[in-house]
């Protein structure tokens, strides 16, 4: 019996906790439906009221909205991609290495998730100026290696745990030589690993606001930052439309994700 | 086929004075080997015996330092695996996971550039032989233990390869299963004609499945016979003790009658035995137990002792026996033959020819 009520009570906390993450969410889906021009729950409920897109439409209206919006796509694409050949490549180097401390490196390569934003902000803009680069753009990017790096590491490290280097030695007995043996055997098995790194990777440079804030001059601004300058100037609804369009293209990309991998194994609550 | 028999050399596999070091540890010396086409060889001994090594070197994922590998008469010594044409079961299976049971077997095939029409005909042939029709497009999570050992068997099989080498594929099933496997395994072998060099460290399993067996220790083959004459006249003490069971008793060579025996005084007592040591020689007497037994015998050499235990196994019994000196024999007595009870004096015989001597191992060198 009191088994049953503490695991009624634990129930009972996952679902508040639940609604605690997912109500800010919901209203501002909701607030970007509103029809008034502050930010305001629309009225679901008053049957006279209409329920409106036009802030939608107005989001490329925003001043400097596409540029942001493409530098940012941008630096998080590239980003990853540069961040999962590096990071899978020192993840092989730290699992087949056999090096002596491999598993320090792998801790070193993680550090920056447990490293407070505004820190490597700071040093790494202190740092680029030491060294000369003032240019904003390959700043960011560099910077953005760093936030990236650590997500592929790791997922690419419990990847290839689990992974079979025989199956390797298997395709090359079958008549690949090694580097096609890389290509159709290793790549396609790792596919959920590099799925789900990218995945990581690249939402949590799209939306990193505490490094990129050092690193942006007035012509290259990445879209966090200038919708924080959005608030700033203009709290109307464009915002939460804007939120809505970013939660559903990430919502879409966890569905993607869910069919080709698995939530549990994306999560990394589940093998 | 005629010109391959015509011809003198007709190895499909041949390993010359192969050496293999990893640092300091020599793990193949000298290791010669010839395999006929359509055999069965074992590499048979303990883990680290450089079995391992030796089927890498001939599959290619191992460079031997020195001597040379040949298959179907062609040098392949330095040839990268994959030009070989050597099927490997791997003892995990490494079956590609991304892979379903069809794409797996198919995947050799694919690598060649067979035609889509012919490849699927040759993966059904092939899903068929190792009776895995119902399961082609499964995903080999989905498979048991036994079904996983087909599809690695079938996926190298497939591509029709020069030699198909095991290694330590069985170990991973339950012995029932493995034991099946053995003997499904070698028919298909069989009906197919291949030449197949299997790595185990299961005596029973070498045993069962080959032609011929090669004792491995140390990096080097010790016999290398068929596995009748294996079990029935080990060359080597390595081989009398890895392969059956046997009595051993340490002694040294005093004498040689008119006849040509050796007389050898053990712990347990003297013995005879044809052999060829020279007076004083430290030597290993063995015997196997199936040739000692409590009847008198003539020509036989015999030893007392007292029955420590007698263990029953259905179709015989193994008595456990003290002798003098801390000497430990054992006998085997057919299941229904009168047995004496256990703490009873009794006296052990086993013919002259049945006795082995081998140079005593731990004699100073």
């Amino acid at each position: 019996m009191t088994e049953r009520i503490a695991i009624g009570f634990c129930i009972l906390c996952i679902l508040l906790a639940s609604a605690f993450l997912l109500a800010p969410l919901a209203v501002i889906v909701a607030t970007s439906f509103s029809p008034t021009p502050v930010f305001d729950l629309p009225p679901l409920f008053d049957p006279g009221g209409a329920l409106s897109l036009r802030w939608y439409g107005r989001i490329g209206n925003l001043d400097g909205f596409w540029p942001a919006l493409l530098l940012t796509l941008q630096v998080a694409a590239l980003s990853t991609a540069i961040s999962l050949i590096l990071g899978t490549m020192a993840a092989i180097g730290i699992i087949r290495g056999k090096l002596p401390g491999g598993e320090i490196f792998g801790a070193l390569l993680v550090s920056p998730l447990m490293l407070p934003g505004l820190v490597i902000g700071i040093a790494l803009l202190q740092f680029f100026r030491m060294a000369g680069l003032t240019a904003a753009y390959p700043a960011l990017l560099l910077a953005h290696l760093i936030i990236t790096l650590p997500y592929v590491a790791r997922t690419m490290l419990a990847g290839l745990t689990r992974f079979d280097f025989t199956l390797i030695e298997a395709a090359r007995m079958l008549g690949c030589s090694f580097p096609a043996a890389i290509m159709k055997v290793m790549v396609p098995a790792l596919a959920p690993s590099f799925f789900t790194a990218s995945f990581f990777a690249f939402l949590a440079s799209f939306d990193n606001y505490p490094i990129s804030i050092f690193l942006t001059d007035a012509r290259t601004k990445t879209l966090p930052i200038k919708m924080l300058q959005y608030i700033e100037e203009a709290p109307d609804p464009t915002l939460a439309a804007l939120s809505s369009l970013i939660l559903a293209a990430t919502l879409a990309l966890l569905l993607i994700g869910d069919r080709l991998v698995g939530l549990n194994r994306m999560a990394g609550t589940g093998d | 086929m005629q010109e391959e028999t015509a011809r003198p050399e007709t190895a499909r596999l041949r390993v010359r004075a192969v050496s293999k070091r990893f640092g300091a540890a020599t793990v193949l010396d000298r290791v010669d080997l010839a395999v006929a086409p359509g055999e069965l060889v074992t590499l048979l001994g303990p883990s680290g015996c450089g079995k391992t090594t030796l089927l890498r070197a001939i599959a290619g994922l191992t460079l031997p330092d020195q001597g040379q590998v040949t298959i179907a008469g062609r040098d392949v010594t330095r040839m990268p695996p994959h030009k070989r044409n050597i099927g490997v079961v791997f003892q995990n299976y490494a079956l590609f996971p991304h892979l379903n049971v069809r794409d797996n077997i198919g995947f050799g095939l694919h690598i060649q550039g067979m035609a889509k029409a012919g490849m699927a005909e040759t993966i059904e042939r092939y899903l068929g032989l190792v009776h895995l029709a119902h399961l082609a497009d499964r995903p080999i999570s989905a498979l048991s233990g036994g079904q996983q050992q087909r599809v690695a068997l079938a996926r190298a099989l497939a591509v029709q390869p020069t030699v198909v080498l095991f290694d330590e594929a069985l170990s991973a099933l339950d012995r029932k299963l493995r034991e099946e496997m053995q003997v499904e395994l070698r028919q298909l072998l069989r009906e197919i004609g291949g030449t197949a060099i299997f790595v185990t460290h299961d005596q029973d399993e070498a045993l069962t499945m080959s032609d011929r067996i090669a004792v491995m220790q140390g990096g080097r083959i010790e016999q290398y016979a068929d596995p009748k004459t294996i079990y029935a006249e080990p060359a080597t003490l390595f081989a009398m003790s890895f392969i059956g069971l046997s009595t051993q008793l340490k002694g040294r060579v005093t004498g040689q009658d008119a006849q040509g025996l050796i007389e050898i005084d053990t712990q347990a007592g003297p013995v005879r035995a044809r052999a060829n040591f020279a007076i004083g020689a430290k030597v290993v007497v063995a015997v196997r137990p199936e040739h000692i037994g409590i009847a008198p015998l003539g020509n036989a050499n015999s030893v007392s002792g007292r029955l420590r235990m007698a263990v029953f196994h259905g179709a015989h019994s193994m008595l456990h026996v003290d002798a003098a000196n801390g000497a430990q024999l054992l006998a085997q007595l057919a299941g229904g033959s009168p047995q004496p009870e256990a703490g009873a004096a009794v006296t052990l015989h086993w013919p002259v020819d049945k006795t082995f001597v081998y140079p005593d191992p731990d004699a100073a060198s």
